[in-house]
Formats: structure tokens, C-alpha cells, sequence
């Protein structure tokens, strides 16, 4: 997948999922599966999901674009039912992740491993702004506190459209992925499904890498 | 921590001891770490025993959440009206919005059995601080610990991503979700208080003197007396695999009538089946111990236990951690 260059975009424009520049990419499907509960870190979460299905949502259309200061992300699937916190323990927020790998070839499935970090830029409904995580391993993500992720979501007919967005590179945190344009790289998608109780590793997922180019213009 | 049945009157001075104490923070206001129920009855959350979780031979068993209406929500009520005067001289005290089905003591007093056998009593709950705790093996995250020191079973809310696993798979149901900070929160046994060699607020507030405090291990102290020297004080629910490090003296029933109207002392009006339910096969010994030492006292005997449990001196109840909490310094 191609992260075309707008040169000139307002930042807040490629914050907008409605805003026409989003025209000017190419969309890609993508499909998703869900995490196998045998996979699930504890057992009380894997003797709760044994006999539930995971991943609710099994397709994703992406798009990517950049202004050389900005990279963002608009993920687009269909959602019925959209769920955020509504006060009810029972009632989980949706949400979307894009990763990427910070060093050599981590599985996504794992989450990465103690020598392969991924990074994590995620969005949850119901949340203000995004947050930046950092995984080596199942059940071992931390929230890198020092980094902005920009998020934005509407939700109509059916269908969300959800803006994930970091400045391309300068944030000075290790475990941070930082980009360029002319780079490549690879990315993978989780989402989870509120309205199935989805979160953690509840959810759908790429269990592999997309590649990732950044436009030059 | 040992809490004497016998002795509850359902006051809720703890449960507003605690409330008081903790939980008046942004998201809290649905939240009662100390709760009092009436037994028989659908308990805080509502059929929480029904809800699984905990283990079995070891195994981690299904859990089920508690939703947030299951637990009662916080209602709200026209205080600005009834006090500030902008109602009428008729508006009366009542809860805004929809008229709630259902609260954390809903069924108080209602037990259970037929009239004039009917019978009640009180079980007071909070976390357990199992020495197997559900919640702490369930969060993905680690953000559940039982402190190595002193066996307080705490969640770290900087870890804690709101995932609600450990809600899922505590078997007592006693952790509840802050919807405004988006973490779990539960009882944290008054770790600031016992750090100072203060007694947790609920023990030292309790009128009845219903609640021991102490290291279990402190042979002096009443938790050995009760739970290891004179095997009294029972878990709840042995069978949900936690271990609890709370206790219970078992009630001992009033007598039912026979026939004629005359008290039958070979019938409990507790079934003995119902406490057994509670307590596992273990209460029967508890209340025969209970039965025997009661009786020993009236004849005029000594018998410790009824004097650990009448505590004739309060501060003997706390195992040590008898500081009086106006004497310290908190800042
Ligand atoms: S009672 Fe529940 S929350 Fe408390 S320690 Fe035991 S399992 Fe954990
Ligand atoms: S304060 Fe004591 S007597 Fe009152 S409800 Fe609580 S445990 Fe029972």
C-alpha cells in the first residue's frame, strides 16, 4: 500500500475521515481474522472465550496519505452497531490499532518479541485523542506517555470511518516507529468490536505484515 | 479479617464508613466496597453467586459481568428542590429519573422460610484479598497484584487498561469499573490505615464488634484464635478456589416451632443445608463448637472463645493494629 504525498494538506484536514483529500488515495480491503482464545494470555480470559467467536469484524478498506509532517491512516468497515462506554460494565468500547514493526521481523500474532518491539497506534470510541503503545510480546503493551496520536471518527450509515495520525518522525522515544517519506515499511490492523465484548486480545487482526510505502511526491 | 454473624445488625455503618473514606471520587458514586446483605437473598450484585468465575481443581472456571444495574446504580434525588426551596411546600424527597427496579440492598429483611419460622441474617462483604486471587491471574496486564508484605490484593490503576478480565473472574464479585477514569477499582483494605497500625474503617466504625482484624498468622492475635485454633471462622464459598483471607463466624439459628406451638430445640431455623451451601461441610463443626462454648459460658465456665467473640475489650480485636487514628499525623 501506497501513503500518497498531499504537499500543502492542513494537518487538520487528514484529520477529517469526511474530508475529500481522502479521495485522492487508494483504498485498500483488507481481511481480518480473529485471535485464536487458545492464544489468549490467562486462563480465565482463554476459559471465557473457548466457546465464544472472536473477531466480529473480518474486513477493513485503509487508506493512507502523508504531508510530510503528518502520516494518517482512514479505516473504514461496517458497523451496525457502534458501542462506547455507556456507563454499563457489560458495554465495551470499539476500537482500531494500526502497528508496526520497530525491529526485524516480529509476529503479529505474539504481539512482537522481547528483541522484536512493535509499536501501536490506537484509537478507542468514546476516548479523547489516540494513544501510542509499545508491545513485545502477548499481554505486554505500555502506553509510551510522551507521544500525541491524533484520532477522529464518524460513524454513519452503517459504516465507520476512523482517522489515526502521528507527526511522521522527531519524537525522540525508542520505542517509537518514525517515518519518511520515500520510506518502506509494513503495517498491520486490529479492530475490535465493542458490541462483542471485544477488547485486549479479543479482537480481529492481520496476522501478517502489509507493506508500507511513503510517497515522495 | 473475621466477621462474627452472630452479631451484625445490618446497620451499614461500615458500608458508609468505607463510602466515605474511599469511594467519593469522580466515577465512584456507584460504588460500595463494604456491602451488607440479607441472607437468604439475591446478594451485591444481584445473583452475584450465580455468576462463576474462581477456580475449580485448579482450573480457571467461566465468569460472568456484573453489569452496572446488577450492582444498582447511584440514583439521584431532588435535593436542590426539597432543600433550596424551588419547589413547592409539597415536593417531597424522591429519586430523579426512572424509578429503579433494583439497588445494592434491595431485598433487605425479606430472607427466607415460612412464617413463624422465617429467618434472616446479615453477611457483610468486601474483597477478600485471597491468597489465590481470580483477578490477579486473569489481568492480562499484571496490573493486579497481591502485595508480598502484607497479602493486600490492590490494583495498579497506572496499569490498568480497563479490560475488566479480573471482574469476569472474581468469583466474589467485588471489583467495580470507574466509567470516568476507565479503571477497575476494589476494596484496598485500608493499606494506608494499617501501614499507620490503624484497623480498616469498617472494623473500627462497627458498632456491633463484628470484625476482627490481625495477621492470621500472629498466634496472639484473634484471626488464629478464630480461624486456625478453634476453627470457628469459615470462608465464604470455599468451593470458588480462591482462598479467602476473610471469615466468617457462622450464625447459630433460633429454634423452629413444632406443631403446637412450642420451641422445637433440635431444628435450627437456618437449615443446616443452606449454611453448608455458604460455607461448605466445615459449619456444622463451627456451630457445634459455637453451641458447646455458648453453653460452657452460661454454666458459669470460662471459655475463650466466647470471650475472643463477646470482645469485652474492643481494642483486643484488632490484632495489634489498635492505633487510634486521631493521635497520627496523615499528611
Ligand atoms: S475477592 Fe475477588 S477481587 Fe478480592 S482478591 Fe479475591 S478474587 Fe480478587
Ligand atoms: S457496621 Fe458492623 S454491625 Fe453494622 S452492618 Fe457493618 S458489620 Fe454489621
Amino acid at each position: 500500500m501506497q501513503a500518497n504525498y498531499l504537499s500543502g494538506v492542513a494537518n487538520s484536514t487528514l484529520l477529517d475521515p469526511d474530508a475529500s483529500a481522502w479521495q485522492s488515495g487508494t483504498a485498500t480491503t483488507i481481511k481480518l481474522v480473529g485471535t485464536p482464545a487458545s492464544l489468549q494470555p490467562t486462563a480465565a480470559i482463554r476459559a471465557n472465550w473457548e466457546d465464544r467467536p472472536i473477531g466480529a469484524i473480518t474486513e477493513v478498506s485503509i487508506v493512507a496519505l502523508h504531508n510530510s509532517e503528518v502520516l494518517a491512516f482512514r479505516l473504514q468497515w461496517d458497523e451496525p452497531n457502534p458501542s462506547a462506554d455507556n456507563g454499563d460494565n457489560t458495554r465495551f468500547p470499539d476500537g482500531a490499532a494500526v502497528a508496526f514493526p520497530l525491529v526485524g521481523e516480529p509476529s503479529l500474532v505474539t504481539m512482537g518479541a522481547q528483541d522484536q518491539p512493535i509499536s501501536i497506534w490506537s484509537w478507542r470510541a468514546g476516548e479523547q485523542g489516540g494513544k501510542q503503545l509499545v508491545a513485545a510480546g502477548l499481554g505486554t503493551s505500555e502506553i509510551i506517555e510522551s507521544s500525541q496520536i491524533s484520532t477522529n471518527q464518524v460513524w454513519h450509515d452503517g459504516q465507520y470511518s476512523v482517522v489515526i495520525a502521528r507527526t511522521m518522525f522527531g519524537d525522540s522515544n525508542i520505542s517509537s516507529a518514525q517515518f519518511r517519506p520515500g520510506q518502506h515499511s509494513r503495517f498491520g490492523l486490529a479492530i475490535w468490536s465493542g458490541r462483542n465484548g471485544e477488547r485486549a486480545g479479543i479482537k480481529s487482526f492481520t496476522p501478517a505484515w502489509y507493506d508500507l510505502h511513503l510517497a515522495t511526491g | 479479617m473475621v466477621m462474627d454473624l452472630n452479631k451484625c445488625i445490618g446497620c451499614q455503618t461500615c458500608t458508609i464508613a468505607c463510602k466515605q473514606l474511599w469511594t467519593r471520587n469522580e466515577g465512584m458514586d456507584y460504588m460500595w466496597w463494604n456491602t451488607v446483605n440479607t441472607m437468604p437473598g439475591k446478594g451485591t450484585p444481584r445473583n452475584w453467586e450465580e455468576m462463576g468465575g474462581g477456580f475449580r481443581d485448579g482450573d480457571s472456571q467461566p465468569g460472568l459481568m456484573p453489569s452496572t444495574t446488577d450492582f444498582g446504580e447511584a440514583w439521584e434525588f431532588n435535593h436542590d428542590e426539597v432543600f433550596y426551596n424551588t419547589g413547592d411546600s409539597k415536593t417531597h424527597l424522591k429519586i430523579k429519573g426512572e424509578k429503579p427496579q433494583w439497588g445494592p440492598n434491595w431485598d433487605e429483611d425479606e430472607g427466607g422460610g415460612q412464617y413463624p419460622d422465617n429467618y434472616y441474617f446479615y453477611l457483610p462483604r468486601l474483597c477478600n484479598h485471597c491468597t489465590d486471587p481470580a483477578c490477579v491471574a486473569a489481568c492480562p496486564r499484571k496490573a493486579v497484584e497481591k502485595r508480598e508484605h502484607d497479602g493486600i490484593v490492590v490494583i495498579n490503576e497506572d496499569r490498568c487498561r480497563g479490560y475488566r478480565f479480573c471482574m469476569e473472574a472474581c468469583p466474589y464479585k467485588k471489583i467495580y469499573f470507574n466509567h470516568k477514569r476507565k479503571v477497575s477499582q476494589k476494596c484496598i483494605f485500608c493499606f494506608p490505615r494499617l501501614e499507620k497500625g490503624v484497623a480498616n474503617a469498617c472494623a473500627r466504625q462497627c458498632p456491633g464488634r463484628v470484625r476482627f482484624v490481625g495477621y492470621r498468622d500472629d498466634p496472639e492475635g484473634p484471626i488464629h484464635k478464630l480461624v486456625n485454633k478453634w476453627g470457628v471462622a469459615l470462608p465464604l464459598h470455599p468451593e470458588y478456589g480462591t482462598e479467602p483471607n476473610v471469615f466468617y463466624v457462622p450464625p447459630l439459628a433460633p429454634a423452629m416451632y413444632d406443631e403446637q406451638g412450642n420451641i422445637d430445640h433440635s431444628r435450627p431455623r437456618i437449615p443446616d443445608d443452606y449454611l453448608v451451601s455458604l460455607f461448605g461441610p466445615q459449619v456444622l463443626d463451627s456451630l457445634s463448637i459455637l453451641k458447646a462454648e455458648r453453653e460452657k459460658s452460661r454454666q458459669g465456665q470460662s471459655s475463650e472463645l466466647m470471650d475472643i467473640l463477646i470482645a469485652y475489650r474492643w481494642g483486643d480485636m484488632f490484632g495489634g493494629f489498635d492505633q487510634d487514628p486521631s493521635t497520627l499525623q496523615w499528611t
